[in-house]
């Protein structure tokens, strides 16, 4: 691949933020693409996608067996049925968090992230911290860094994302959540559940 | 209390003072970081490239800065200036864009703040008296 030489590199923020500027300017006056096209991602990545859409899916697998087994089967084709999807979400697979085994995601070269169920990841997710960390010692990560303390004896599988294949969880049903309906089974799920890095909320007494 | 104060606290890793910072949390903190990956979706979107080669240029682009030695107690705050950066890698490499035309309108935009001309006015500009 040919070496490509951007011969200024901005520093201050106001420097970025004008260069940014210049880029978007320079794609519409050429005609490759359209102010309108950029405004609809930044609407939809601002205040349309996030977790609560994975919340949705979670809720649904709660309550109905064979969704979740739909789920656990092809998680793509699942969330198309609750009409979730688009980019970044082509292909996903959903992993079971069961008393026994943790799955935890992390996206070890940069910050692949299942865009269609958890929106953007937070900056902690794309930070070299964590990449570092949760792929070196998992566990002591969760525990000394999320505040999740798991029993020795569960295992722990940390899965790696890629520009291909995008992980999320199916956090564990929380106890006492019997009778709920979706919605209220829904806010009990937090993004970190999602990632691995937490649980699903215990409801309130 | 002798053995209190001689007991190493337990040293804080970089994750977790970071994870203790309100922007670690949220996915964008500045409205270019949001316009520069909506820029390049939009892009990609256009049909100008496959998603795959920017996210090819990013990795480039982090590994490079992460050899070169970066604070991970930090919640990486050059993420979107590598994002910027593999998008022009990207549109150069295919043609589509000259950097020294980047650079150029770059300039032009930060000699011209947007309200520069427009100074705090404390009368009002326009007066229609009305018929009296």
């Amino acid at each position: 691949m040919s070496k490509v030489n951007l011969s200024h590199t901005p520093h201050t923020d106001e420097e970025i933020a004008a260069r940014v500027k210049a880029l978007e300017a320079v794609l519409i006056e050429k005609g490759l693409m359209s102010e309108a096209g950029v405004n609809r991602f930044a609407e939809i990545y601002e205040n349309e996608v996030g977790p609560q859409l994975g919340s949705k899916v979670v809720a649904e697998a709660w309550i109905n067996p064979e969704f979740k087994a739909r789920l656990l089967d092809n998680a793509t084709d699942a969330c198309r049925e609750l009409g979730i999807g688009g980019l970044q979400g082509e292909h996903m697979i959903a992993l079971e968090n069961t008393k026994d085994v943790h799955n935890v995601v992390v996206c070890s070269l940069c910050s692949c992230y299942p865009w269609p169920v958890l929106g953007l990841p937070p900056n902690w997710y794309k930070s070299m911290a964590y990449r570092a960390r949760i792929t070196r010692e998992p566990r002591a990560c969760l525990k000394e860094d999320f505040g999740l303390e798991l029993p020795d004896s569960v295992e722990i599988r940390v899965w790696d994302s890629n520009s291909e294949l995008r992980y999320w969880m199916l956090p564990r049903r929380p106890d006492g959540t019997d009778g709920m309906n979706k919605e209220e089974l829904a806010a009990l799920v937090t993004r970190d559940s999602l990632i691995g890095t937490g649980l699903a909320k215990t409801p309130p007494a | 209390m002798v053995e209190n104060m001689t007991r190493p606290k337990p040293q804080k890793s970089d994750l977790a003072k970071l994870l203790n910072q309100t922007e670690a949390q949220v996915a964008f903190n500045k409205p270019w970081e949001l316009r520069i990956f909506s820029l390049a979706v939009a892009a990609s979107e256009a049909g100008l490239f496959e998603w795959s080669a920017i996210q090819e240029a990013l990795t480039d682009a982090i590994r490079q800065s992460e050899d070169a030695g970066v604070d991970t107690s930090k919640s990486s705050p050059g993420y979107y200036t590598h994002l910027m950066t593999a998008l022009e890698v990207v549109l150069v490499r295919s043609g589509l864009l000259e950097a020294e035309g980047i650079d150029a309108r770059a300039r032009d935009i930060l000699s011209h703040p947007p309200h520069k001309n427009h100074v705090a006015k404390y009368e009002p500009i326009t007066v229609d008296q009305g018929a009296r």
